[in-house]
Order: C-alpha cells, then structure tokens, then sequence
C-alpha cells in the first residue's frame, strides 16, 4: 500500500468511526427519547442540537472518498443495496426534518407529538438499514449478474446477518448515548438512571454481538474464524471483551470522562477489529472475489488530489470545530439567547 | 410491470430531488447574508426591530439549513443508486470539487452553530462574523456543486480510451470551460430568487399588517440585495449563453428552437416548437439579434438543430420553454427593481403602497421558478448526454426494475416535507403577529 493510499484509507476510517461515535449519539439519543418515552426529551434535545448537522459530514465524506477514490466499490454499493439506503435515506430526511421542526417551531401542541415519534422511529429505522448496508456488503451475496430482480437487489442484504448487523448498530447507538448522557445530566439520581441505562444497554449489545456471529455462521460467512485467526482480529475481540467490566465498573462510579473514553475504545476495538479481518475487501461478492482498497482504488493523481483536499478540509475544519465546542464548554454562559426575550 | 419508462423514472426522480435541494440550497446560501445584515444594522444602531429580525431570520435559514442538508445527503447517495455506470467513471474525475464542498458545508454547519447558540457566549463582533461565515461558505459550497455539473456540460480533464477514462487531472476537470459562468449564473439567481422571495413574503405580511415595524425592516434589507442581482443577472445570462453557443450549439439550438442553421438567426420571444414540422407556431422573431448575442454579430452563422443527428437532439419544447420561462421572469424582476430604484429616488411614498406590496408578493415565487427553468434549460438541454459527448444517459441508469416505486416514495416524501414546511412557516407568522408592535420598537430611554 503506497503512503498516499495509506492516507486516504485513515481519512475514510477516521470518518467511519467519527459517524459510529458521533453520528451514533446522535442516532441513540433519539432511540433512548423513544425508549424513556420522552423522559429528558428537552436535555436530550440540547445535548446533540448545537453538533447535530454536523454529524452528516462524516458520512457524506465517506461516501465522496469511496466515489473518488474507490468508484466501483461505490457504484456497486449504491446498485445492489439500492433498497436498503433508500430505507436509510427516508430515514435521515424524516429525522433531520422532524428534528428542526421540533427545535425550531413555536410553542407546544399537539403537533409536537408528531414530530417527537417521528423523530424517535426514524432514529431507530435509520441506523438499523446502514448497519444492514454495512452487513451486506461483506456477506458475499452481491451477485453482478443476477438472474432476477430478487437475487441481485433482494437477498444480498435481506437476511439474518444484515438483519443482525442492523440491530447491533442500533443498540451501540443507544447504548453511546447512554454513556454520553451521564455527562449531562446534572443530579445524582439522573446520573445514576443514565448509568444503568447505558450497563443494561451494553448488557443487550452482548449476545447481539454474538447473534452476528452466529448469522455470520448461517450465512457462510466465516467471520468467527477470521477473527480468530488474525492477530487484529483477535486483539480486538480481547480489547472489546476486556473493557466489559472496566465499562461496567466506571459507569457504576458514574466516571463520566473515563466512561465516555473506554466506551470510544471499545466501539473502535469492534469497527477496526472488522476491518482489520476483513482487509483489504470492502465489498465481498457472490462469485468469491472482493472490490478491495487495492483493486477498486482511483488512479494516484486522483489519490493525490483527494488527499490535497482533505488536508485541506482537516485544516480548516479542526481548528473551527475545537472552537465550537470551546466556545460551549467555556462561552460566556447568560440566559439562554435560543428562546425568545419576551 | 413498468407503468413508467425506467431511464424516465430514474430522471424524474432525480430531477425532483435536485429542483427540491436547489431551493433550500439557494435560501441557506444568501438568507445568512440578509439575517448578518440585520445584526450588523442592530450592532450600528441599536434598532431592537433589526436583532428581532435576525433572530427570526435565524430561525428560518436553521430550518431550510437543515432540509437542505439532509436533501443534499440524499443526493450524495442517489447519484449513485440510479447512475450506478456514470458515478464511476465520473467520481474519480469530477469528485475533487465533492470533497471540498463538503468542507465548505461543514464550516457553514459550524458557523452556523456558533451564530445560533451564541447570542449570550460570543462577543458581538465575533458572533455577527460567524453569521457572516455561515453565508460564505454556503456560496463556496455551492459553487464547487456547480463545478461537478459544468464539468457533465463540458468534460476535461481526461482522455477517453475505448469507453473508460485515462489520465485523468482531477484540477482540469475541477477548471472545466463552463465553471465560470454557471457558477456566477447560478450563485446571482440564488440571490435574485431569495431576495425576491423574502421581500415578497414581507412586503404580502405588511399587506395584512400596515407598518408593522418587522416588515418594513425586512423589505429595507432584502430588497436591496435583490434589486442589484435582479440587474447583474442578465449581464451574467448574456455570458453563459455565448458560452453554451461555442460549446454545446445544438442546447442553444434547442433553448431557441431554431431548427436551421442560419446567418442573421432571430431570437425568439414565446412560441411554441414543433418538432414534427420543425416550425415554431406563436413566436416573435427579432431578426438577427440571436446571432448577435451568440457571437457578436448580427450576420454570423448560427447552427440549428438540422446541423444534429436527430437522435442527438436535446428535447426541444421543454428546453425551449423552460428557456422562455426563465428569460422572461428575468426580465420582469429586473423591471421590478428598476421601478423600485426609481420610486426610491422620485416617488419613495410609492415604496408603501398597497399595489407596490402586492407587485412584490408576485415576486414571491417567480424567482425561484426562475431557478427551476434554468435548471432545466441546463439538464434537459444537455439530453440525451449526462455527459456531454462521452456517456449518453441512458448507457448511466440504474438497472434495477421498478424504479417508477421509488419515485412515487420520494414525490410523496417531498410533497409531505413541502406542506410541512408551509404549515411551520405560517406558525412562524401567526407567533411574531401574536406579539405586540411595541416589541418591536426601541424604547427612547435605552437607546
């Protein structure tokens, strides 16, 4: 792998796992307004709102690196799991729409029921179809000559494993949030609800977790064996499985920083250890053979020029986003300007 | 099976979800500029009416910020799902633009969130510059989307080798002949419609509210803004269609329905093409002026359709009259703002009057169809190419059946989000109408 494609690569990781953490809290506190049934629903709300359309910048530079840098993986990504990001698409229309309208309309009423279940389903339905994206672009039943409208754009991601994928993905994303609110939540009792909230959650991700495992296995899909077998692989299940009870043990404490941290850990333990299996494929097909970083990758002036605009975008987008989250932490803190003087 | 053509399907819904993003584009991208202009009046004068008015505007551009976030997020996805073959030759060449627009709409997501939730963190200064921020890297944004576009009108940056892209130069592409001036076309008409839209909005309030105070305000800042793009906008049209004359002559061709090449070719007001006959029914003929517009000259040789296989020909009654539709609002928002500019120097009590208001409420949404006409004089008029001269459209579509299914969810979709909006907006008014007038007026002894 050439320096240049090694940079590429850690952007697009880095924005993978930057859309798992931050766009997956973003996702979790919806799922948990839905789950607490609108309990904390205004501090929920707060906690995300100042980031929260930012977070679509990871996933839109995802798919910008795979389309300049990785056209087929994208274009076949795009083809045959057309269905499932369509439902994913919906997804992210209905919550970004209901989101604003809830913050930004005036008074409470009726209406706002609308936009609280609105907004809490399509934070659910959301992550469970990319997490079936995800799932289905390594199981290997993406067929580029399918016989029928069935085999190529139907059974590559509607099975127990994508299925699987896709309930994982929801419950991390719960389960950051989680971990995220003990932070922001000012009592005791509060804490300690989010606290036990996020153990309880963690406590479900376990056997889902294996559920992907077992589906892989169903399916054909030697995942349990490649993790086994490589050193990444099984350093990251290590990783993952040792953090269980340091997680548990600082939530328990409610440690907020320390939490959040091992929390990061073992999210990063879990993308990365799969990648790392997986590596170099990012889209395995039915035919055995895989679109990888090597073989699907853009031209090296594409690479270059790539490269050259990320670096620019880090430069740029660093500095402003530290300043943003300065400016909130440590900003001069009057009554709240959000909300009308009158 | 397939109540709807396929290639038909899969342009309609793109088409739908572009004239969707477009607009919401275009207010995210020149409503900050008016909501920075209010604040920067507050700061100067210390008018209560004027911060009001930026907190409302605020609200608004945070609204039609977000629908124009995630409707761009969507088109980031559906390039690909119904133009799996384009997107891949394509991504690797036009893509450098992507990426740095997604760095410009992340800054504007910052800026925006630092001039929303600032009001009591920032100093002054800062805060109005974060407003100013948001409205910056919104055009930026929207000028490297526009690059991608130029580059499907005029390709470069590559050489094409039996069906697949070599030596591709991701900056040449970036650089393509048309960037420049669809990009200062579109960036002007994002100003125009917006500035008519807002103005008209409030200028049709003050109708039902003589004098309130935030409207008067709105209409002093907005219309400005709209006055002087409603007059560069033809200088700039002007340029793009001696540009699209030199490289793509067969869409001005289509644009003017002229079916013969000609010398001294006439410009066309009106009519209606028939592409059977190859006449134009109901038209005005201005002899020579399209010759003179496209090249300078009132004599020279202008290529009509016949100069075309006819296969190759765009479709020319919905490029011809989107074209008409276009030219003409144009023309009216540029006699709009004359007469404002002249009521203003000659007759300012004009600028009150109930027939002015109602003008202006006119306006309201004809600047925006402005923007859906040259939208469509652009795509329709590169047809049957998506990109120009190397890949025909329906060589790029999707070939997954049903795609008619996912148009009918994303029309539903738009037309829900659309209804949504309206409804919002209307709340909007009602909660700023409940409020008493005084609210809006500085009281002496403050300032």
């Amino acid at each position: 792998m050439t320096p240049l494609l090694a940079f590429i690569v850690f952007v697009l990781a880095v924005s993978l796992a930057l859309y798992l953490l931050l766009g997956g809290a973003d996702f979790g506190a919806g799922i948990l307004e839905g789950l607490t049934r609108g309990r904390d629903q205004r501090r929920l709300a707060d906690a995300i709102a100042p980031v929260w359309e930012a977070n679509h910048v990871w996933i839109l530079l995802v798919i910008v690196i795979l389309f300049v840098g990785f056209p087929s993986v994208y274009s076949t990504l795009t083809h045959y799991l057309h269905l499932p990001l369509l439902a994913a698409l919906l997804g992210i229309v209905f919550r970004g729409a209901f989101f604003a309208f809830r913050h930004y309309d005036v008074g409470v009423d009726p209406a706002h029921r609308l936009y609280a279940w609105g907004y809490r389903i399509s934070s659910v339905w959301t992550p469970f179809f990319l997490g079936m994206t995800l799932g289905a672009a390594f199981l290997g039943r993406i067929d580029t000559d399918p016989a029928s409208f069935v085999d190529g754009f139907v059974a590559p991601w509607l099975n127990p494993f994508a299925a699987a994928v896709g309930l994982f993905t929801v419950v991390l994303c719960a389960y950051v949030a989680a971990v995220f609110m003990v932070g922001e939540v000012p009592a005791r009792a509060e804490q300690a609800y989010y606290a036990r909230l996020g153990a309880l959650l963690l406590a479900a991700a376990v056997p889902l977790g294996g559920l992907v495992f077992w589906t892989a296995h169903l399916g054909d899909y030697p995942l349990w064996t490649r993790f086994l077998r490589t050193p990444a692989g099984l350093a990251a299940l290590a990783a993952a499985t040792l953090l269980l009870p340091l997680i548990a043990l600082s939530l328990r404490r409610r440690r907020v920083w320390t939490s959040r941290v091992l929390v990061g850990l073992q999210l990063l333990a879990i993308l990365g250890g799969f990648f790392a299996v997986e590596y170099p494929a990012l889209v395995r097909l039915r035919d055995g053979t895989a679109l990888t970083l090597l073989n699907a990758q853009a031209p090296p002036a594409v690479l270059a020029w790539l490269a050259a605009a990320l670096v620019l975008g880090v430069v740029v987008v660093f500095p402003a986003t530290g300043y943003l989250f300065w400016v909130f932490k440590h900003g001069r803190q009057a009554p709240s300007g959000d909300t009308d003087p009158a | 099976m397939e109540p709807l053509d396929p290639l038909l399907a899969a342009r309609w819904q793109m088409a739908l979800s572009l004239g969707f993003h477009i607009v919401f584009a275009c207010i995210g991208m020149v409503m900050p500029f008016f909501m920075a202009a209010a604040h920067r009046r507050w700061l100067r004068t210390g008018e209560v009416v004027y911060r009001e008015l930026a907190r409302r505007w605020a609200y608004g551009v945070a609204i039609f910020f977000a629908v124009g976030a995630v409707s761009g997020t969507v088109l980031s996805f559906e390039l690909g799902m119904l133009w799996p073959r384009f997107m891949e030759i394509a991504g690797p060449i036009f893509g450098l633009p992507f990426a740095l627009e997604g760095t410009a709409f992340f800054l504007e997501a910052i800026a925006l969130g630092l001039y929303l939730y600032g009001w009591d963190r920032l100093p002054p200064r800062v805060h109005w510059a974060a407003g100013v921020v948001v409205g910056i890297a919104g055009v930026f944004s929207g000028i490297f989307v526009v690059a991608a576009n130029a580059w499907m009108n005029s390709p470069a940056g590559f050489a094409w080798v039996d069906g697949q892209a070599t030596d591709i130069d991701p900056v040449a592409a970036m650089f393509n002949a048309a960037w420049p001036w669809q990009a200062l076309h579109m960036t002007l008409a994002a100003f125009v419609a917006t500035g008519f839209a807002v103005a008209g909005l409030h200028a049709v309030l003050l109708l039902r509210r003589p004098g309130h105070p935030l409207h008067r305000a709105a209409l002093r800042i907005a219309l400005p803004f709209a006055v002087v793009a409603a007059f560069l906008q033809p200088v700039s049209g002007d340029l793009s269609a001696r540009d699209v004359a030199r490289r793509q002559p067969e869409k001005l061709a289509a644009m003017e329905a002229l079916f013969e090449t000609q010398a001294r070719a006439p410009l066309l007001i009106g009519g209606l093409p028939d592409v059977e006959t190859r006449e134009v029914r109901y038209a005005l003929e201005l002899p020579g002026l399209l010759s003179f517009l496209a090249f300078g000259d009132v004599d020279a040789e202008v290529q009509g359709l016949d100069a075309f296989p006819r296969e190759l020909w765009p479709p020319v009654v919905v490029t011809h009259l989107a074209f008409q539709v276009m030219i003409g609002i144009g023309f009216f928002l540029m006699g709009v703002a004359l007469l404002y500019l002249w009521a203003r120097w000659k007759r300012p009590a004009w600028l009150d009057h109930p027939r002015f208001l109602r003008l202006l409420g006119l306006t309201m949404p004809l600047g925006f169809v402005a923007v859906e006409a040259g939208w469509i004089v652009t795509e329709v008029g590169r047809q049957p190419w998506i990109i120009y001269q190397i890949l025909l459209t329906r060589d790029a579509v999707t070939t997954m059946p049903g795609i008619w299914v996912s148009l009918g969810i994303v029309v539903l979709v738009y037309v829900l989000l659309t209804a949504f909006l309206v409804w919002l907006m209307r709340r909007q008014i009602r909660a700023l109408h409940a409020r008493p007038v005084s609210d809006f007026v500085t009281p002496p002894s403050v300032s």
